[in-house]
């Protein structure tokens, strides 16, 4: 652990390369900025303990041009002028932060991430710019809107950002020592991934037709499989030729049956977050009702057209088109 | 599947290394949404404090060997695109109104 001072004057120099890059300075001064910021972030990691307890993170040498990427074009995002290129930024920083969900083992998520803010959200909020920023521009003469200029309140922002950065990095250094790692020891997460396979037969089926000599071999009433001590293989029971046989699964099978990313995170959140699951589609669907309820054309309909529109016969005159009397606005 | 065995070559990273990044990206979200004025880049910051807490989860869940993490993040995505879907009809619906994206123009909550 090293004195909080340290990390705290380092936090201290990362709000002041931002209040740098806030303001609208020449590029002598970004530069200064942006050389301060790079040095503050890759100071405080630097502080860092290697790893606690023999737990050692994956990413190595991919890890810091992840995060620099990450949080330059972070940095880039909300200093840039023009809204365009700060959505094009979010997109880096959705690419960073996927190559560094796959070297964090999460290749699904990885893949999701991208599919789904880069390919989704972001053009979303591509096409919401560009019709707000059409109807806006009356000639091309004209700068920037001053409100995409002038940042609002950068020194106050910077302020509250930074404490709450300064208090979180305390948190960090302080804390994630006394965190009790997973149990690394791999043989229990085999067992699970085993029973996994176990409860998903047609699975199973796809791994064992790929043994040499059970193309043909089908799933018995009852099936079994019984991973062997230190889980690198298996014994399945399975129906060949209205026989059972036992045929073992190992070597790139085995890996294939039990290094599944994706299947391990789908059985994860049936498992575990079924509810959840269920809520989180209630979520989507109430969000997709707000927006269509938020961007639908108020028409105002006068009293013979909603009776109209409700099989009444209409009230006012019948040879007065707009309705009569009765009607009022 | 979390295995947990992963060759490394150079260096050795710990999970306050990706503690630290995701506290970074959000303190600049949070800066960003305080400071920027175009109301579209404000709900970008969002998405970027988003984004920070899905490094902090997917790590947590590594660090744990336990993949309730990743769940979390696929609830993480869920909200945000609810999010993006509404905030973005409520700016279109506001854009309608005052033709600017400005948000110091909505300062004064009164019926426009």
């Amino acid at each position: 652990m090293p004195p909080a001072s340290v990390i705290h004057a380092f936090t201290v120099l990362a709000a002041a390369a931002l209040l740098l890059l806030l303001r609208p300075a020449g590029f002598r001064l970004r530069l200064v900025g942006a050389v301060l910021g790079i040095g503050a972030f890759t100071g405080i990691l630097a502080q860092l303990p290697t790893f606690y307890d023999g737990q050692v993170m994956p990413g190595g040498t991919f890890f810091l041009p992840f995060a620099l990427i990450s949080v330059i074009s972070a940095v880039q995002m909300i200093t840039t002028s023009r809204p365009v290129y700060a959505a094009l930024h979010f997109v880096l920083v959705v690419l960073a932060s996927s190559g560094l969900l796959v070297t964090l083992g999460a290749e699904f998520l990885g893949f999701a991430v991208v599919i789904v803010y880069a390919g989704a959200i972001l053009i979303t909020y591509m096409f919401v710019l560009m019709l707000a920023q059409q109807a806006q521009s009356p000639d091309l003469e004209d700068e920037r809107p001053s409100y995409d200029r002038f940042a609002r309140e950068p020194i106050g922002g910077a302020v509250v950002a930074f404490l709450l950065l300064a208090f979180m990095n305390h948190l960090i250094f302080t804390g994630t020592g006394q965190l009790t790692p997973g149990d690394s020891d791999p043989v229990p997460a085999r067992m699970a991934a085993w029973e996994r396979v176990g409860n998903m037969p047609g699975r199973m089926m796809e791994l064992v037709v790929q043994v040499p000599g059970y193309e043909t071999a089908v799933l018995p009433e009852k099936w079994s499989v019984q991973p062997d001590l230190d889980g690198l293989s298996a014994t399945v029971l399975v129906m060949l030729n209205d026989a059972e046989e036992k045929v073992v699964l190992e070597g790139e099978l085995a890996r294939m049956a039990i290094e599944d990313n994706t299947r391990g995170v789908g059985v994860a959140l049936i498992e575990a977050f079924p509810v959840s699951l269920e809520l989180a589609g209630v979520v989507l669907t109430m969000a997709m009702f707000g927006a269509v309820i938020l961007a639908r054309r108020q028409i105002e309909l006068t009293e013979d057209e909603k009776r109209e529109a409700s099989g009444l016969p209409r009230i006012g005159h019948h040879d007065d088109p707009k309705g009569g009397e009765v009607t009022h606005g | 599947m979390a295995e947990a065995v992963v060759p490394e070559v150079f260096g050795q990273l710990a999970l306050g290394h990706y503690l630290v990044l995701s506290a970074f990206l959000f303190a600049i979200g949070l800066a960003g949404f305080v400071t920027r004025r175009n109301m579209i880049v404000m709900f970008l910051c969002t998405e970027l404090m988003f984004q920070a807490a899905v490094i902090a989860l997917a790590a947590f869940g590594r660090f744990h060997l336990d993949l309730s993490g990743q769940v979390m993040v696929i609830f993480v995505l869920t909200i945000a695109a609810a999010e993006a879907a509404l905030a973005l009809g409520l700016v279109v619906l506001l854009f309608k109104r005052q033709p600017t994206l400005d948000a110091e123009v909505w300062s004064e909550m009164r019926d426009a």
